[in-house]
């Protein structure tokens, strides 16, 4: 299929010449019925203009650099095929609800700064020499966190969210399914760490439950789930004589 | 964020509906707070139509909050975790279960 072509409309923008973004068309072959739009950016930039801006990295869907708005829905670019859009054209555009720096490329500090708040790893009362051994762990035990660690950063499900849009200071569907990641892990002893971040007014508190950030996830992970949970513990922490517990 | 963001996806649209069914709930109760604290008590005919105008609202916004029920409340039973269906349905069965003795202890009294 030689002939068949497909339109994608970027965003385009330029901090030091536009006072906004903008739109622009490219009209480009479409010869692989595999191609995502990723595939359809990339040749735009060799092939057409060198200077459009964007991020990615694995092409296969687990780095979480690509993510934009295809048609107005958070996708990753590697993952958003363009046979299910064609013969219609494209718009991609820059995640909602982050600063724009350039073209595609939004700013995402505000996100690593939360992921950072809700320490995403394990953390131990008391580290164990390596000699001791290591942590056993059933399947089960792994079960109860599996789908909440397949998070892959991605930034999707900020996007998605009209409460983050609405208001940045909330803590945000990734941080807190982090977070209920690492405090369901057997091996982890910082819940006591975590509570202050997750329970405050601009966390768990601050959701909800639109439901949109486990729509778009392209892992298959829950947020919307995580956060209404934690919601559920945290108050049965409070509640209950036995619940605060560590 | 646009002041129309929730008119852009099905989805944002049917949340904002939920969450608007609230509303009319709340007023009915207000009213009926107030009714209640009158010396006579009349439930007028206003309050009959008012009551049946918001009676889909009341049932949507059970319906939306006992489904998703399913996503919040976890928990074993012999090592294995519920169902979120089984969940759902048993939070299904208390509404019916509750609702028929209710209105049958209402009918009782009523008589």
């Amino acid at each position: 299929m030689p002939d068949k072509r497909i339109t994608i409309r970027a965003t385009r923008y330029d901090p030091d010449r536009d006072e906004k973004p903008r739109l622009q068309s490219y009209d480009i072959p479409f010869y692989d019925e595999s191609m995502v739009v990723l595939d359809a950016l990339n040749y735009i930039k060799s092939d057409i203009d060198g200077s459009l801006s964007y991020r990615w990295s694995c092409r296969m869907g687990i780095c979480g650099s690509c993510g934009m708005m295809v048609n107005g829905t958070p996708k990753l670019t590697c993952n958003a095929f363009l046979r299910d859009y064609w013969p219609g054209a494209i718009t991609v555009q820059p995640l909602n609800n982050f600063p724009l720096i350039r073209d595609l490329v939004i700013d995402m500090d505000d996100f690593m700064h939360k992921l950072k708040s809700i320490k995403p790893w394990i953390i131990r009362k008391q580290e164990l020499p390596l000699g001791a051994g290591e942590h056993h762990q059933t399947n089960e035990q792994i079960d109860d966190f599996r789908q909440f660690s397949e998070c892959i950063n991605c930034m999707l499900c900020y996007a998605a969210c009209p409460v983050y849009g609405l208001n940045n200071e909330f803590l945000g569907p990734a941080a807190i399914a982090l977070a209920r990641r690492y405090n369901l892990d057997s091996r982890d002893q910082g819940l006591k760490q975590r509570l202050p971040v997750i329970g405050d007014a601009e966390a768990i508190w601050e959701c909800s439950f639109v439901g949109e950030c486990s729509v778009v996830c392209p892992k298959g992970v829950d947020p919307a789930k995580a956060i209404q949970q934690t919601k559920l513990d945290t108050t049965m922490r409070f509640v209950l004589p036995y619940g605060n517990r560590e | 964020m646009p002041a129309g963001w929730w008119t852009r996806k099905r989805h944002y649209f049917l949340y904002v509906v939920r969450e608007f069914t609230a509303l009319p709930l709340a007023i009915w109760l207000l009213w009926l707070l107030y009714d209640i604290t009158q010396k006579t008590s009349t439930f007028g005919p206003a309050f009959v139509v008012f009551s049946i105008f918001c009676l889909p609202f009341a049932l949507y916004h059970s319906y939306t909050f006992l489904s998703l029920a399913g996503s919040i409340i976890h928990f074993k039973v012999l090592d294995r975790p519920v169902s979120p269906r089984l969940i759902v349905a048993s939070q299904f069965a208390l509404w019916i279960g509750a609702s028929v003795v209710i209105g049958f202890l209402l009918v009782w009294l009523a008589r």
